[in-house]
């Protein structure tokens, strides 16, 4: 069964995250990519992608989407088939001295 | 700065059309008085004030809130989020015409906030007191509640961001109103300064100023998705929404746009036309308390006992709404 990881702390993470062909991470994040893993773009691109930068809406007790004001607030990555990947995610405030995170993900 | 909306619009007209009639009033009367004579009937008080605003009776005002809600959700009422808060909505039709989207109305209030997750206390002190750099001049007042409270503000990742003005009523009440990810006593005061008085802005209904047509037209499109492609991995069409795509100019009071505003991000020099950054506001400016002081004023504007001059005919000339409404249709 496919798993949603959410990565809660970007801080606390192991040198290499690892998960399983079909896991979905979850980053509260502002940006991110799937980036090649030691300059093999063929290797990295087929391993993890990315899913897409969005903005965490709710369903508001009225019944609508609400959206807040701000920039994306949630990065998704899709662990595709198994072998390493490297993946950035950008975190803090886009408009004033972002941060770059990048991560080995190895999936089994 | 950018004044919020369709409805703060007419809320504003209003406050300022009571606050000359009234004023005119007291100057007609005192000239009355000087000359001995009588204070006009509201005929002459018209022809002394020029052009004015009629007022429908007030058995048409509920279905004209009605109607103009169907011709524009925008506009619709927003009753229930006032009385959540326990404003005091006067029981009166007029009111009905005034209080629409996401304004939370003239009148002094107080919203009360809690923090998700474990922060502690001087955090939460420095936080709330920011939030409150608003009250220099508007009547709306940030306080902490040990309860859940309306606005609900969480640390965690993913950036900065805020629910607009009233909608923060309709989140549920188990996630955040607001998010300041990291804040911590290690924070910069310059950065609770930018940030919470940002997002206060947010909770107090305000957009974001940077997308005021003025600045938006300043960018370089490529350039915008050239540097945000490198920069967060964005694609061009979260630029566009992020950036590019400015606010309808139509729903907003007609201020110049302020790139000092605290409410307008920094954005830098190599993403603009002309090389020049857009300088983004750093703390709540003059502009930015003065516009605060207009639609949430500390003295808050008595709109029961606004003088408007009324207009009425006989129930049977009533226009039929619904042949209103399939005309406009084509």
């Amino acid at each position: 069964m496919s798993r949603l990881i959410e990565i809660q702390d970007l801080d606390a993470l192991p040198p290499a995250l690892k998960v399983q062909s079909g896991d979905v991470l979850w980053f509260a994040a502002t940006g991110g990519r799937a980036g090649p893993s030691d300059g093999k773009m063929n290797e990295s691109a087929d391993v993890v992608s990315l899913l897409g930068i969005y903005m965490q809406c709710v369903i508001g007790t009225n019944g609508q989407v609400l959206s807040p004001l701000g920039s994306p607030n949630t990065v998704l990555f899709l662990a595709r088939q198994s072998g390493r990947a490297r993946i950035e995610v950008v975190t803090g405030d886009p408009w004033h001295e972002p941060r770059t995170i990048s991560l080995d993900v190895i999936v089994e | 700065m950018a004044k919020r909306s369709i409805g703060t619009r007419e809320g504003i007209a209003l406050a300022d059309y009571s606050e000359k009639s009234r004023e005119q009033s007291e100057n007609i009367n005192h000239e009355d008085k000087q000359n001995g004579t009588n204070g006009g009937d509201s005929f002459s008080l018209k022809s002394e004030l020029g052009c004015g605003v009629k007022q429908l009776p007030e058995r048409l005002l509920f279905r004209a809130a009605e109607l103009a809600a169907r011709i524009n959700p925008v506009n619709a009422p927003s009753f229930g989020r006032m009385e959540a808060v326990g404003g005091q909505i006067p029981n009166t039709p007029m009111f009905a015409a005034v209080v629409t989207s996401k304004y939370w109305g003239p009148t002094p209030r107080r919203l009360t906030v809690s923090f998700m997750g474990s922060v502690p206390s001087d955090v939460r002190s420095r936080i709330v007191s920011n939030l409150n750099a608003w009250s220099r001049t508007g009547c709306i007042e940030f306080v902490e509640t040990q309860e859940i409270g309306q606005v609900r503000i969480s640390l965690g990742g993913g950036g900065y961001w805020s629910y607009l003005g009233t909608d923060i009523l309709l989140i549920p009440r188990n996630r955040p109103t607001m998010n300041l990810q990291g804040f911590s006593m290690n924070t910069p005061e310059s950065e609770y300064t930018r940030v919470v008085r940002h997002e206060a802005g947010h909770t107090l209904g305000m957009p974001h100023e940077h997308m005021r047509r003025a600045l938006v037209s300043r960018i370089d499109p490529e350039k915008a998705y050239e540097y945000f492609r490198r920069t967060q991995g964005w694609d061009r069409a979260t630029v566009d929404q992020q950036v590019l795509t400015p606010l309808e100019e139509a729903s907003l009071l007609a201020t110049p746009a302020d790139q000092d505003s605290i409410m307008c991000y920094r954005l830098p020099g190599s993403i603009t036309r002309d090389g020049q950054p857009i300088r983004g506001g750093a703390d709540i400016n003059d502009s930015d308390y003065a516009f605060v002081g207009k639609v949430y004023p500390k003295q808050s504007a008595d709109l029961s006992s606004a003088t408007y001059f009324a207009d009425d005919w006989s129930e049977n000339e009533d226009v039929d709404v619904e042949s209103v409404i399939v005309e406009s249709s084509y």
